[in-house]
């Protein structure tokens, strides 16, 4: 075939994959099933995620590691669910976090009401891109 | 054949490129749009909404959690004065609006009317009883309110620093639950935030 005619196909192949994740979900129960990235995160991970119910309210805690030796800004909220998926509350505002270089930091959150049962950690870093060591 | 192949293929380009173009049901001049009002907001480092926003959050869900809130079923709460000691002008009485309205969403706890709010409730019940509008059966009768078994109150302070072109703002926002009847502070908790801006080009 030749190449020039292979290009508009590959043109609109890209255009129709840009809409497709390829990315397997994530299991039940674990991490990244409460977790959602706005953007790739390189350098913070979060290691460790905490749900209780305390008072009636869903308290969670959220550990993140900084692996990198410069510090880094993190953008984060909570969005609370019911038994039945819906979301309880309005949407929270978005919280700035400085992590330090090799720092771990420690994110808490109270349910804002009882009916919350689940949650999901929404998170963003802008810099926080690059090639992991 | 050459002519119609390319044409079938920009169309079909095009096509697919159309499919995620859509008209918003908008009338704009271009120059102003809504954004999202749970963004972080650092256009200066003065008190604004990510800080009302956080406070908020912070201090709504930690009254929720507090030992006494949580002793009692459904205890009643009002609202008195967030003294503002800072060097700005903040409206306090929105930061405790938006905690009493978190609180009250959990439905874990009640308000009772604040200070600045008696006024409307006292010619609300003079009205429904005074003015002879109202049928005896279905007024509202006086002397029925009940008193708050706690109040919230509290403070923000503020410390500033400049070196050059640095500006450093530190918030510190204070807030303690009294017990009406004891006058005992029951609970206290602190919301800390720190701003600094460079005006530094370089």
């Amino acid at each position: 075939m030749h190449p020039f005619k292979i290009v508009p196909l590959a043109i609109a192949l890209s255009l129709l994959s840009g809409c497709a994740s390829h990315k397997p979900p994530p299991r039940p129960g674990s991490i990244h099933a409460k977790v959602e990235q706005l953007s790739e995160m390189s350098y913070l991970q979060i290691t460790d995620l905490r749900a209780v119910k305390r008072n009636h309210l869903l308290t969670v805690q959220a550990e993140i590691n900084n692996t990198d030796s410069d510090n880094q800004q993190l953008y984060y909220r909570f969005k609370w669910l019911d038994a039945n998926g819906f979301t309880v509350g309005s949407e929270e505002a978005w919280k700035p976090v400085l992590v330090y270089a090799y720092q771990k930091q420690t994110l808490t959150a109270v349910a804002p009401s009882p009916q919350a049962t689940d949650f999901r950690l929404v998170v963003q870093s802008p810099d926080n891109t690059g090639n992991l060591p | 054949m050459y002519n119609y192949s390319n044409a079938f293929k920009a169309t079909t380009i095009a096509l697919l490129l159309s499919g995620c173009a859509t008209q918003s049901p908008t009338l704009s001049s271009g120059n102003v749009e809504y954004g999202d009002s749970k963004a972080v907001e650092t256009l200066t480092n003065e008190f604004g909404s990510t800080d009302l926003q956080t406070i908020a959050e912070s201090m709504a869900g930690s009254l929720l959690q507090s030992a006494p809130l949580t002793a009692k079923q459904r205890p009643l709460v009002t609202v008195a004065d967030v003294k503002n000691r800072t060097s700005e002008y903040i409206d306090t009485k929105s930061i405790t609006d938006s905690i009493r309205a978190k609180i009250l969403k959990s439905g874990l706890v009640r308000f009772a009317v604040d200070t600045s709010a008696m006024q409307t409730q006292v010619e609300e019940l003079t009205r429904q009883n005074q003015t002879s509008l109202y049928k005896k059966s279905k007024s509202k009768k006086m002397g029925n309110m009940e008193g708050a078994d706690f109040r919230i109150e509290g403070s923000i302070t503020s410390i500033v620093k400049r070196a050059g072109d640095v500006k450093d703002v530190y918030y510190k926002f204070s807030l303690q639950l009294v017990d009406n009847e004891s006058g005992i502070m029951e609970w206290a908790d602190e919301k800390e935030i720190r701003k600094t801006s460079n005006k530094s080009m370089f």
